[in-house]
């Protein structure tokens, strides 16, 4: 097993590197004076062409691409993502002010996809081919077939626009206020928390009823993907020698199901862990652009429709390295539960 | 042959209904200049307008499906976007297969250091979302339907590279392919003639699940304004028209309905029809899952 770890570890810092040069090579196709605004700090400093001459000889972006990589590479390495014209502060700021926003919504919305794919996987596993499972089944491809955009229109249309239960945006104006005022303790950054952990159980019910569209339409789009993923692993593992073993030996189908089939089938589960990571990230660009929910999504689909280069390719070096932090979690967290993967 | 198609089809027949809506939208597709004639002079893709009014119209007896903000013709875009969803699955599906079945079908039939480096590679081309790696790449390479191809192709191979993989580092074990080396064909021929057909069938159920995810991140990018130019017909863009008139008006929050329930409406049928498509297939060809269906 230690073998294995050390290999993956080996490799780790190699394949950041790889996507260093996968994001440095998608800046490769614009040219130097739209990749010079990834070091420009303050929209002040552009003053005239002959300025912009003289920045593009200053920051060798004249140079050859390999030169470039190295310098960019350095910046990087010290936090330096550029400046995003869209959030009109460095990448890594913007990135890091929003990051708490988005964070709250992805835990709010991955506690019902967990248990609802999970439980209702087994479910429709343990009752194959009954009308159970086949609702079931129809249910969930309903679910993993609807645009997360289209469902989040709607959403809006019924909640918002007709029943006005809950509300876009992440605060209204009187909580925004609250919460910015100086009596009012930012602890976390998560405005549901941090309410509870005032006391302002008034902030907590405001927040909750901001939040709730966007959780709604994650929820419903990536449970349903979970409940599939669960059911096909569960039957193939149903069909396994020893569960045979275990009914033919008299046991519960109970605890056949839970005990023997579900501890071999949640395995997997660990890699959905990472696949459901990697689904949230996308799902909040768009929920979060038609809430218009402050987040890290929304400012990624913001700088990508005002061409705000920096900014994207910020953004998508960020969330590369989060995706391959952890896949490499996964996967050690795997060798230690699957016997299989130590002998490799 | 007929056993299958009679087990994909007869035994099932919520893949038949399936089947059947798609032979609907390709029918659609196929005959779309007889359905919504275009413009003399103009190209077929661009929607028709009825002036420049922002509001919506509802449907009537000239606009069937009711018009968008600013007037584009909502039935127009629908009939037209069918052959941009075809154009785009075809395209990115078949590039994506044929690229993955190059650098799977090398790696796992050469090895070693080749397959090591093609591997890391796939494995960073894996790590961002599908959706977000096309829309950035979709940014950098500029607005338009080619571009919008180009940016799902170059993330949609790894999937068919991974699959084909495995399936060569299988086949290379069977006796049929050491006989081939042992007769001494070159490893080429041993690649393309031996090996390689016989790991189309699971490439091809991936690519069927694929088109519906495909046509689906395309609509989300033109959703966002970083697919197909304005006034292209595609269902993504119709969506997006219909973005600001999702809450109502006076008359009430479903005042604006027939802007988002045609165009989503088709666009989310036919993405279901291909996952329940892609779904029979597979429990009738992967040989995995013939024990347990």
């Amino acid at each position: 097993m230690w073998a294995y770890i050390a290999r993956r570890l080996l490799i780790f810092p190699v394949t950041l590197l790889g996507l260093s040069i996968l994001v440095f090579s998608l800046s490769a196709f614009l040219t130097p004076e739209e990749r010079l605004m990834a070091y420009i700090h303050s929209p002040l400093q552009v003053r005239g062409p002959e300025v912009v001459a003289q920045m593009l000889e200053k920051h060798g972006l004249t140079d050859p691409l390999y030169e470039q990589y190295w310098r960019w590479l350095k910046g990087v390495l010290q936090g330096n993502l550029g400046f995003s014209t869209t959030a009109q502060e460095p990448v890594a700021q913007a990135i890091a002010k929003r990051l708490p926003a988005t964070l709250e919504l992805v835990l709010l919305a991955i506690i019902p996809i967990i248990l609802g794919g999970i439980v209702l996987g087994v479910l429709s596993a343990a009752h194959h081919n009954k009308p159970l499972d086949h609702g079931m089944r129809l249910i969930a491809i309903t679910g993993w077939s609807m645009p997360t955009f289209l469902l989040a229109l709607l959403i809006m249309m019924l909640f918002y626009g007709e029943l006005r239960w809950f509300l876009p945006q992440r605060l209204s104006y009187w909580a925004k206020d609250i919460v910015l005022s100086a009596e009012f303790v930012r602890y976390t950054g998560l405005n549901i928390l941090d309410g509870m952990l005032n006391g302002r159980w008034d902030i907590v019910g405001d927040a909750l009823r901001h939040i709730m569209m966007p959780v709604l339409s994650l929820v419903l789009v990536d449970w349903a993907a979970l409940c599939r993923i669960t059911r096909s692993s569960m039957l193939e593992s149903l069909h396994q020698d020893y569960v045979r073993t275990a009914r033919a030996k008299g046991q519960q189908e109970r605890i056949v199901v839970f005990r023997h089939a579900l501890r071999n089938a949640l395995l997997p589960a660990v890699t959905f862990g990472g696949m459901l990571v990697a689904w949230l990230l996308a799902g909040v660009v768009i929920t979060e652009t038609i809430f218009n929910y402050e987040g890290v999504g929304s400012f990624a689909a913001a700088a990508a429709q005002q061409l705000d280069f920096a900014g994207i390719l910020g953004f998508a070096m960020f969330f590369g390295t989060l995706m391959i932090s952890m896949n490499l979690i996964v996967d050690l967290t795997y060798a230690f539960l699957d016997p299989r993967v130590r002998l490799d | 042959m007929i056993k299958t198609l009679k087990n994909l089809f007869i035994k099932n027949p919520i893949g038949l209904l399936s089947g059947a809506i798609l032979l609907v939208y390709t029918l659609v597709a196929i005959f779309a200049p007889l359905i919504a004639p275009p413009t003399p002079y103009r190209s077929p893709y661009e929607i028709p307008r009825d002036g420049f009014a922002i509001a919506p119209k509802p449907p009537s007896a000239e606009h069937w499906f009711g018009t968008t903000e600013g007037q584009f013709d909502i039935f127009h875009g629908v009939v037209w976007g069918t052959r941009t969803a075809f154009k785009i699955a075809a395209v990115v599906v078949s590039c994506g297969f044929v690229l993955g079945i190059l650098i799977g079908g090398i790696s796992g039939f050469y090895g070693g250091v080749i397959d090591e480096i093609t591997m890391r590679i796939t494995d960073i081309f894996l790590s961002f979302p599908f959706l977000l790696a096309a829309m950035v790449l979709a940014t950098v390479l500029g607005k338009g339907l080619g571009s919008m191809i180009i940016a799902l192709v170059v993330f949609r191979w790894m999937t068919y590279a991974r699959l084909v993989r495995a399936e060569v580092l299988r086949l290379k074990q069977i006796t049929f392919v050491e006989a081939a080396h042992a007769i001494g064909a070159p490893n080429w021929r041993v690649l393309v003639r031996h090996i390689l057909p016989n790991c189309v069938y699971p490439a091809m159920i991936q690519a069927s699940m694929d088109i519906g995810r495909v046509v689906m991140s395309a609509s989300a990018l033109s959703f966002l304004g970083l697919g197909v130019e304005a006034g292209y017909a595609d269902w993504g863009q119709l969506i997006s028209l219909a973005r600001n008139w999702i809450i109502g008006g006076a008359q009430g929050a479903f005042q604006y309905w027939y802007t988002v329930i045609f165009p989503g409406g088709i666009l989310f049928l036919f993405v279901l029809s291909w996952n329940i498509l892609g779904d029979a297939l597979r429990d009738v060809f992967d040989p995995r899952m013939r024990g347990v269906h």
